[in-house]
């Protein structure tokens, strides 16, 4: 009997069994695979558009340089020039989605960024009344050329339906076809994306400085971007000397030295702990061996803006660390309040007028008053004694030519960056529109509008737009 | 004993294949009362929006969030059960991540955690949640150094999101809950910190065989992170 059940058992309940678990395995299996395709399809189509619309896009760039070469009418000109900005931004959009090594596109994403940065920067000029110069010309005309030529290499991709549509692939694709590496980079690549930092294949820069060189000035320009650093005063330091420095700034009798950078500004980094276990950092130049920055942890968690009183105990912590740590004469903007710190920032001055450029952060902790962050890398970048121009036009006048919807509260003078290499010395006007909170900027030297800022009370603090 | 043996290979086969077919119908984390995190954000933010639910969003799955749910399946013609499973959460137009959500908070709180903030500390936590602060900070500070480059996209998202830059967004890491120290190591680098010093790339040099990053001058290291400018 036993032996009959255990018969009955392996010949008809468990194939039976198995035959019907198998038939739900291939079921399910079918529906993942037809999902997978579907999910290919989709993204497959994504890719597609953004290719396609990006030959697109360059070709209309192309066609509209070609415009401005020709144009003779101002308000043509800014039109034009208004749409090769829109036309930029949106080719950058959309390569940003090809599946393409950022590290392959970014020499052609400059130069697209650039090319809109440029014709942006062009606008402004023309709207202020400023001609079109010779070498605006020429260099339009250059960029033309290059665009003739990127539009023909994508539509060519577009012709024969090589588009990138794999999820990642490695192809190379916006530099030069080179079959033989792609082997050795695509493994490479596998592996470099497995823990995180992307990466792609790479070719020797053959084929790439076919993007000729801009020279502008915009906040994407090559100059903004290899910009020195003009408050790098003094002699070098060595890392002994930085670590004395750092030690200081930091409050401690002695501080661990944690490497160099040799970045933008470069530095010397170190690392202490202080006695209630919170860590430090600082990073002090190797260039005169200034507070680069400084930033360790709040020991409370306090929230949201605190009373008069007490913002004005934090501000004046700030100012007492920046003056005992050779930056003087600097003036509060702005602040915010998060995690359990203040972060308030101030701006150097120069006589009457607040430097705007050359911001230093510091942020206090709101348990201890004690200052714990600072952050000069703007002020270190742009602080110099500046040549303010003597204004032509009064305060008084100024005010004047405000909007009459603006109901002036408070009122400045402020040398305001208009571009990163330009900086113009204004009238600064608070005031409010309709329970709004605005600053306007007017020049000394013109009266012109140079600047709106509208001003955003959150629940950490006032944010400038 | 040969033949109890290959009843017990039989019957183990049998099982794993239950269990396959058993896990593709099984549900993904459900939202239930007692639940945080971002999802439980998301989902109050939506019944908000469709006046199901006129509580705080703060991420936490109450009562109130309860009755909206319930509230919402009723109109819908769901089971009503408070509980969001997959067909909830599908007519809601909500995916469930699965793992992430349950159980680590969803940052603080009180701080409107903006959308860029958000998604920055997002991409630190995935990438960099074992190394030091420093090196989180580090990493949201190249995402900025990008955006303000000429070679990258010109906005956060865009640089986060562009095909193969991080891989985090490839594996749905990116979709996981940062925690506390994540959200203010990308609050830091977004208020100006950049440790990397101007820095637009970084690799693991254990781990990497990238030709291309490895041949390129290191500036400067922070835990397992090499930082280089390109």
């Amino acid at each position: 009997m036993k032996e009959k059940t255990k018969d009955t058992f392996e010949r008809i309940v468990l194939p039976t069994i198995l035959a019907v678990a198998l038939v739900a395995v291939a079921f399910w299996g079918a529906e993942r695979s037809a999902m997978a395709e579907e999910y290919k399809n989709s993204t497959t189509a994504m890719y597609t558009r953004a290719f396609t619309e990006l030959c697109d896009n360059v070709n209309n760039l192309e066609t509209t340089l070609g415009k401005l070469r020709v144009t003779a009418s101002p308000a043509q000109y800014v039109l034009l020039l208004d749409d090769v900005w829109r036309l930029s931004g949106a080719s950058v959009s959309l390569m940003s989605q090809v599946p393409s090594s950022h590290i392959d596109t970014a020499d052609l994403n400059s130069f697209i960024v650039r090319l809109g940065d440029y014709a942006h920067g062009l606008t402004k000029k023309a709207v202020r009344g400023m001609p079109m110069t010779e070498e605006d010309q020429a260099q339009l005309a250059e960029l033309h050329d290059a665009c003739i030529r990127i539009g023909a290499e994508l539509n060519e991709r577009l012709t024969i339906g090589d588009v990138p549509v794999a999820v990642i692939t490695n192809d190379g694709y916006f530099t030069s076809e080179t079959t033989t590496t792609s082997e050795t980079a695509e493994a490479s690549e596998t592996a470099a994306a497995s823990e995180g930092e992307g990466g792609g294949q790479y070719q020797e820069q053959e084929g790439i400085d076919e993007f000729p060189t801009l020279i502008y000035d915009g906040p994407f320009s090559e100059s903004t971007e290899k910009q020195e650093a003009r408050g790098l005063t003094g002699s070098p330091v060595s890392e002994e000397e930085a670590r004395a420095i750092a030690a200081k700034l930091a409050g401690l009798s002695d501080i661990e030295p944690a490497g160099a950078s040799d970045g933008t500004i470069p530095a010397y980094d170190f690392h202490g702990v202080y006695e209630d276990g919170r860590e430090v950092d600082v990073s002090v130049t190797q260039t005169g061996g200034h507070l680069l920055w400084l930033m360790s942890s709040a020991a409370g968690g306090a929230e949201g803006v605190p009373e008069k009183a007490e913002a004005d105990r934090f501000r004046q912590a700030a100012e007492k660390y920046l003056a005992e740590n050779g930056y003087a004469g600097m003036r509060p903007t702005y602040t915010q309040y998060y995690g359990g710190c203040a972060l308030i920032n101030f701006a150097a001055t120069q006589g009457d007028a607040i430097l705007y450029n050359d911001l230093v952060k510091v942020w206090v902790d709101r348990e201890t008053c004690g200052v714990i962050g600072v952050d000069a890398r703007n002020y270190l970048f742009s602080h110099t004694e500046r040549t303010l121009p003597e204004p032509s036009v009064s305060m008084e006048e100024a005010e004047g030519m405000l909007s009459a919807n603006l109901t002036v509260v408070s009122r400045a003078l402020a040398l305001i960056p208009i571009t990163p290499q330009t900086e113009r010395l204004c009238y600064e006007f608070r005031g409010t529109c309709g329970g709004e909170e605005y600053i306007v900027y007017i020049s000394v030297e013109t009266g012109e509008e140079e600047q709106i800022f509208r001003i955003i009370n959150t629940e950490d603090g006032e944010l400038v737009m | 004993m040969g033949q109890d043996k290959r009843k017990a290979a039989l019957m183990l086969v049998l099982v794993l294949a239950l269990c396959t077919v058993l896990q593709s119908t099984a549900l993904a984390a459900a939202l239930r009362v007692g639940s945080r995190g971002e999802e439980v954000r998301q989902l109050q933010t939506k019944l908000k929006r469709w006046g199901y639910y006129s509580g705080a969003v703060d991420g936490i799955f109450g009562s109130g969030t309860e009755a909206a749910v319930k509230q919402f399946q009723r109109k819908n013609g769901l089971t009503v059960d408070g509980i969001v499973g997959t067909a909830t959460a599908k007519a809601l137009g909500l995916t469930l991540s699965g793992s992430s959500s349950s159980g680590s908070s969803g940052g603080s709180s009180s701080s409107n955690a903006s959308g860029n903030l958000y998604l920055l500390a997002r991409l630190v936590y995935g990438e960099a949640r074992g190394e030091p602060y420093k090196g989180q900070v580090a990493v949201a500070a190249v995402v900025l150094n990008r955006v303000k480059s000429s070679k990258f996209p010109n906005s956060i998202s865009g640089v986060i999101y562009q095909s193969g830059a991080f891989s985090v967004v490839n594996d749905g890491q990116i979709n996981l809950s940062p925690d506390e120290t994540a959200i203010k190591a990308a609050r830091d680098a977004m208020n100006g910190w950049d440790p990397t010093n101007g820095c637009l790339y970084y690799y693991n040099p254990a781990k990497t065989t990238n030709q291309w990053m490895l041949s390129k001058p290191v500036l400067l290291r922070i835990g397992n992170h090499s930082f280089f400018k390109g």
